[in-house]
């Protein structure tokens, strides 16, 4: 664990967190800062990963991509537009559907999804309690969705369907699923306070 | 222009919902970023749908695989890094006065609906901060508002948009390249019903080089078209004569 002092520790207004600032430090070619954003995100972006591919071989390659990414591209990073986690994790889940849309074809994907007796799908057990309370929120926020957003967010988001495949699967028209991803994720975010 | 490639514009706006969570194919997914260059509101919406997504990804964290740490350290050894793009990136801390520019930003994308907007800045530096920052939130908070509407309504020579949140009940136009009235003339906002009915929704003036930035007055329920036509001084309560500009909101 590299001791960085407090007062040059590159900070963003915006997004004071240490991922964030590990991720400026890394963008500085600082190996060491690298090894500890490693050890704090590399547990989220391999879980994430796991859950949208699933095969966990298969997994580990993408997240071993995903990590050595965030090392070459470090610098394309901008604070100001939003945290180092979410940089990070957005590259993630991008990396695992590209997977999943070149290993797949989609008659592979699981093709009956009932809306109406659909439940979140949450099988992951964890037992961080901190992520527990995390889990609880997102879990709660999700509830508050109508059956098609949260059905929309959930095969996009889980299942790296694109909003043709989603609209086709929901049986709603293509315009429809573009609307309800976008108002879910609006309502999540309020939901869970992103700012 | 006829009613489809209003729509087809304004559709792309939408697409920070999508793109947010990978739902895009390729070649979507290449016109919403060329779009996200030019249009602020979406990289704002972007940017918050991109962190609500990384939060439901959080929740997914559970301990990598052992062998992964080391094979990750032994690549990077022999991986070159990209350089930051154009200037260094600041690291300082931006305080309040980035956070304004950031609003600017978004207005001006608002306004850059029509054209671009070369004088926009000269005009809106002469307004107080103030005035400007609850000008640019409201437009902010109205693009992203999930109903938000956008049209543009040709005035003329002058370009203009109106953007409307039936949930919010809020609406703005925006212009540029409106001419200045005579001193005993006012330009005045209407919003029609689908009957027909006009009810004033402000009278105002453009700024100094030809630019308005103006919230709809009165209850905007029932909506159906927003119109624009030049009044006496003062305003008038129905319009005295046919409208200038004139766009279907519904």
């Amino acid at each position: 664990m590299t001791v960085i002092p407090f007062e040059s520790m590159p900070t963003s207004a915006k997004n004071p967190d240490e991922v964030t600032a590990l991720l400026l430090l890394t963008a500085r070619g600082d190996e060491a800062a690298f090894r500890d954003l490693y050890d704090a995100i590399a547990g989220s972006v391999f879980g994430l990963i796991r859950r949208v591919v699933r095969d966990p071989s298969q997994s580990e390659e993408v997240a071993q991509e995903v990590m050595v990414e965030v090392w070459r591209l470090a610098a394309r990073f901008d604070p100001e537009r939003g945290s180092g986690k979410t940089w990070i994790l957005t590259m993630a889940h991008r990396r695992a559907v590209d997977r999943v849309r070149s290993a797949q074809s989609s008659s592979n994907r699981d093709t009956a999804y009932g809306v109406a007796n659909h439940e979140p799908d949450h099988d992951h057990v964890s037992s961080d309690v901190e992520n527990e309370f995390e889990k609880r929120q997102v879990r709660n926020a999700m509830k508050e969705l109508t059956p098609v957003q949260r059905a929309a967010v959930e095969l996009a988001f889980y299942k790296g369907y694109t909003h043709t495949e989603v609209a086709k699967t929901l049986e709603i028209p293509l315009g429809t699923a573009k609307t309800r991803l976008r108002d879910g994720l609006i309502h999540l975010r309020d939901a869970l306070g992103v700012t | 222009m006829n009613a489809d490639e209003y729509d087809n514009e304004s559709e792309i706006h939408l697409l920070a919902g999508p793109y947010a969570l990978d739902a895009l194919d390729d070649f979507e997914r290449a016109r919403f970023e060329r779009h996200l260059v030019i249009c602020s509101p979406c990289q704002l919406e972007t940017e918050e749908l991109q962190a609500t997504v990384a939060r439901l990804a959080e929740v997914e964290a559970t301990t990598a695989p052992a062998g992964l740490r080391s094979a990750v350290m032994t690549q990077i050894e022999t991986t070159a890094q990209v350089v930051p793009r154009g200037a260094p990136t600041s690291v300082g801390a931006p305080g309040k006065a980035r956070q304004v520019t950031r609003w600017l930003a978004a207005a001006a994308a608002v306004l850059a609906i029509g054209t671009v907007g070369a004088g926009t800045f000269a005009y809106q530096e002469r307004q107080s901060v103030e005035t400007l920052t609850a000008q640019s939130q409201m437009i902010a908070d109205l693009v992203a508002s999930p109903d938000t509407i956008i049209r543009k309504m040709p005035m003329g020579d002058a370009t203009s948009s109106v953007v409307m949140s039936p949930s919010r009940g809020q609406a703005m136009m925006i212009a540029q390249g409106v001419p200045a009235l005579p001193a005993d003339q006012t330009y005045e906002l209407w919003t029609l019903t689908a009957d027909g009915d006009a009810r004033p929704a402000g009278i105002w003036a453009p700024g100094p080089n030809g630019t308005a930035t103006v919230p709809l007055e009165g209850d905007l329920s029932k909506t159906a078209a927003v119109a624009v036509t030049i009044e006496p001084a003062g305003g008038s309560a129905t319009p005295s004569g046919p409208p200038i500009a004139k766009v279907v909101m519904a």
